[in-house]
């Protein structure tokens, strides 16, 4: 044996076995070329024809395995009930409208504001205030135990958390005006 | 406090539209604020009349709900949704950002109510009355809009009982602060009656001297005096605080507690009342202290020379100015470096308990690493702040002298020119100024501390009004049980918009053994909760004996329940104390009786110290089996008329788990058992099972029923049996 990681099998999802489509109602579906799915997950152990065939999998649900770091690369394909088809390798892999479905349905899934610039941020009742500019235009939110919710991705990425649990995305603070990065400062 | 009610114009205009639409009346509404693609938008929702009324931007909607098939509630990531389904087609009803999360939960679960014809209370969502925010499960006040006044009220009636001592303490503080006020007119007097004066009388001076020495040793008592009464007091008020705030958590409901961590739950009962403490036995009693002195020099100032005590009142509010922006730049530089010191301390805890997984896989070196690269930057920050500090504190005091400077200038000239002033007016004076000036930078602080008092008071007293959700009758029954158990037409959910448990119907007579079966996270364990009122069904009910179980005192129910988990949780404390635990008032020879039943006494007694061996968190470490053993004596103690054993023998060996099914099967007779069990031969005893899928129960019958119908069971079972073939062939 190789290596003893090899022994378990990623089912990659490629423009070759795959191709995305729409539901009626706008929601990401797919066709794919693999083995069939077993309807009960209690007949896995009968023998199976693991033939790939071409089968319509119906609407598909996407989730980043590594969302900070590589937003547009190994994302998992899965069905309604979290279960797993396969993975998408990279987006790029595939062009047109399998790629714009891809897309459109992660942007759908994930809401994360780009913070461009900190009007103000002010702090009360242990409660912090804050007031920025975001690339979907000004927004003001809450933070509770600001510093904890404050997620350090790497030194310069931040990802904050409001008491509601929206989230807002800082891609470096480095990057900010002296103004912002004054106001943000005592949290890094 | 400010209101921060900033609701957009164009959020009231939809939510009056879709107003409109419903014809002015809503059983439920609530507000979104995206549209379909992500993008930032107006919306609002109204269910009325089995109709839902929707406006999202220009566009409008109406839907039937009967015409419905299923709603469900969608979470994402940063954002929701609220999806439908007709004829197997899925739509999107709505979506929002988190803000709205609450509400839309709330209104999948209306919205599921009215299609089955069940109408749902809406108790459920709380709003801020003040700022219109939608209130998280379980916080009954909006941080934001507690009036701050109202809450300090709130502590009287904990300080009530110490009236008396707290009265002498404000005598005790009155009095100092008028010698206070009185010790620099002495000194005048001092001065200019016999220092300065030409011809000094010996006998005056004495007298003078013994009274100001005197005063110094009147303050030095009341104030020692004082400190002791305040400190009694205040430690007093927290005790209580904190038994009244324990009490309370103990009699929450489990969903209650668990809403919350443990370590926040233990903050409110130490840091939080902690700051409590600092603020009744430090700040308060100070700030009194303080004004009082203030206000006193301020009159006697005023009398003696009103022109001068203005002009020396000029800089102070450009002083308290001063050190509050002072106060916040050190607060920041301190708050960094706390921050850092902090994580220092989690890295090192870290690196501590995984000493071993660092050690196996060789890693010592990069952990060295990363500790020097943050000790390095704790040592950087604090030296720049030491830095700044020593720069800010020199020149903070200098014009804290400014006054000072003052007074000499005026009251200097004035005795020069001779103007009826003589030194010991200067040296009045300048104590005073002394006096008014001191807590100008300890006043900075003041209004930080009061907040923070302010947020810990409204936390705890958050708890303390909380109702719990599992709420005993007005006249509990306790009774002797018999053991029948009922479901009907129960359900249950943890959170608004999902049903773990979904319609469950359920006969178990007394003497009956019954085995729940199924996949992890179908619903078996949530039923046992259920049956011993952990949580309350949220639609149907069960009942024992016929009875809800809703009217039973919790204490009489769960005492006649022995329960023996997975997870055995030991309290650190001798074997002897951990059995006697189910019951106090065990005799010794229960105990050991007890222990026998549960093939325990063996393993006990090969202990060093038999029943007094310590074991918990930091006593002798026990094995799984022997745990278990423990967790049965125990359940056996009480003597239950119901028994329940959540998966009580897996990940034992199998001669472990053989003693331990011995030692049960010895328990169950005359009794109700309840078993959920993964390993199917566990169950063998059983008389009837109970198979659950996806929060309903899909087949109920013996073993051999459940065989033959060749459903879900008889899969799970061969499927067991191929395991087990699998293993004996290798």
């Amino acid at each position: 044996m190789d290596n003893f990681l090899d022994l378990a099998e990623i089912n990659y999802f490629t423009p070759e076995n795959a191709k995305f489509y729409k539901t009626k109602n706008g929601f990401a579906a797919m066709k794919a070329f693999m083995p069939p799915i077993p309807k009960d997950d209690l007949e896995v152990e009968e023998q199976q024809d693991k033939t790939p065939v071409w089968q319509d999998l119906g609407r598909v649900y996407f989730h980043r395995m590594f969302p900070f770091e590589t937003p547009d690369e190994f994302i998992s394909v899965l069905n309604k009930d979290g279960k797993e088809y396969g993975i998408i390798r990279r987006i790029s892999d595939f062009s047109g409208e399998d790629a714009d479905i891809i897309r459109e349905a992660l942007a759908k899934k994930y809401l994360c504001p780009e913070i461009t610039k900190i009007i103000s941020i002010k702090e009360q009742l242990g409660y912090s205030y804050w007031e920025v500019e975001t690339d979907m235009g000004r927004m003001s939110f809450s933070m509770q135990d600001t510093y904890r919710n404050i997620a350090r991705i790497s030194d310069t990425r931040l990802i904050l958390t409001d008491v509601d649990g929206n989230r807002y995305s800082i891609k470096d603070v480095l990057a900010l005006d002296r103004k912002s990065y004054r106001r943000i400062e005592l949290y890094l | 406090m400010k209101t921060k009610n900033t609701t957009p114009a164009k959020q009231i205009a939809a939510r009056e539209k879709a107003l409109a639409m419903a014809g002015g009346q809503a059983d439920y509404s609530f507000d979104f604020n995206l549209s379909s693609d992500n993008r930032f938008s107006y919306g609002a929702c109204v269910i009325h009349n089995g109709k839902i009324f929707l406006v999202c931007g220009d566009r409008t909607d109406t839907l039937d709900i009967n015409a419905i098939d299923e709603f469900r509630y969608v979470n994402n990531i940063g954002c929701a949704a609220i999806e439908y389904t007709v004829g197997g087609e899925d739509y999107e009803l709505c979506r929002s950002d988190m803000k709205n999360a609450v509400a839309m939960q709330i209104a999948v679960k209306m919205m599921t109510a009215v299609k089955e014809g069940r109408t749902v209370v809406n108790n459920e969502l709380v709003v801020c009355p003040k700022c219109g925010r939608t209130l998280k499960p379980g916080a009954t006040v909006c941080l934001n809009c507690i009036n701050k006044k109202l809450l300090f009220m709130r502590l009287l009636p904990y300080a009530k009982p110490y009236a008396k001592q707290l009265t002498f303490a404000a005598v005790l503080f009155i009095l100092i602060s008028a010698i206070n006020v009185l010790l620099p007119v002495l000194y005048k007097k001092l001065i200019n009656n016999f220092i300065t004066a030409d011809d000094p009388n010996t006998t005056g001076f004495l007298l003078l001297i013994g009274a100001i020495t005197l005063c110094g040793l009147v303050i030095a008592v009341a104030q020692m005096v004082r400190q002791i009464i305040t400190a009694k007091t205040s430690n007093n008020i927290l005790v209580k605080l904190r038994e009244v705030l324990y009490a309370k958590i103990q009699e929450l409901s489990l969903a209650g507690i668990t809403r919350r961590s443990a370590g926040e739950l233990i903050n409110r009962i130490t840091s939080d009342t902690m700051v409590l403490k600092d603020f009744l036995v430090g700040l308060f009693p100070e700030l009194i202290q303080q004004a009082l002195i203030i206000i006193g020099v301020f009159a006697v100032m005023l009398i003696f020379n009103w022109k001068l005590t203005l002009i020396i009142l000029i800089p102070v509010p450009l002083l308290i100015l001063m050190f509050s922006s002072i106060r916040k730049y050190t607060h920041r530089m301190y708050h960094r470096q706390w921050h850092t010191e902090s994580d220092l301390g989690t890295i090192l805890y870290d690196v501590f308990s995984g000493m071993r997984v660092v050690k196996v896989f060789g890693t010592e070196k990069k952990e060295e690493a990363r500790f020097n690269k943050y000790a390095r930057r704790v040592a950087d920050i604090s030296q720049r702040n030491e830095r700044t500090w020593n720069l800010i504190v020199p020149f903070a005091n200098f014009l804290l002298g400014i006054g000072e400077y003052a007074v000499i200038l005026i009251v200097g000239k004035n005795i020069l020119n001779n103007g009826g002033m003589g030194l010991g007016d200067l040296i009045q004076f300048i104590s005073y100024v002394g006096i008014i000036y001191g807590p100008i930078r300890w006043m900075a602080y003041v209004p930080r501390r009061i907040a923070q008092t302010a947020t810990s008071l409204a936390k705890v007293f958050e708890i303390i009004d909380e109702k719990s959700d599992v709420a005993e009758t007005d006249k509990p029954i306790e009774k002797q049980i018999h053991g029948d158990i009922e479901f009907k037409n129960a359900s249950f959910g943890y959170n608004a918009y999902e049903y773990v448990l979904k319609n469950i119907n359920l006969e178990i007579k007394n003497g009956e053994m019954v085995g729940f079966v199924g996949r992890s996270g179908v619903g078996k364990t949530t039923a046992i909760n259920l049956i011993m009122r952990l949580y309350d069904v949220s639609a149907g009910q069960i009942s024992v004996d016929g009875i809800d179980i809703r009217k039973y005192s919790q204490h009489t129910l769960r005492s006649q329940i022995g329960v023996v988990l997975q997870e055995t949780f030991l309290f650190h404390g001798t074997i002897y104390s951990n059995i006697a635990y189910a019951k106090p008032d065990a005799t010794k020879e229960e105990v050991i009786r007890a222990a026998k039943l549960a093939n325990a006494h063996e393993f006990i007694m090969r202990q060093p110290d038999g029943y007094n061996t310590y074991v918990g968190d930091r006593g002798y470490t026990l094995s799984g089996g022997e745990r278990q053993r423990i967790a049965i004596a125990r359940a056996i103690l009480r003597n239950p008329r119901i028994l329940i054993l959540d998966e009580a023998t897996a990940s034992l060996d199998t001669e472990t788990e053989r003693q331990i099914q011995d030692a049960i099967n010895r328990l169950i007779s005359g009794r109700t058992t309840i078993a959920i069990a993964h390993r199917l031969s566990t169950l063998r005893n059983a008389t009837k099972l109970v198979v659950f899928e996806k929060g309903m129960i899909e087949e109920v019958g013996t073993h051999e029923e459940l065989m033959r119908s060749g459903g879900r069971y008889y899969k799970l079972v061969m499927a067991q049996r191929q395991m087990s073939k699998l293993i004996k062939n290798k």
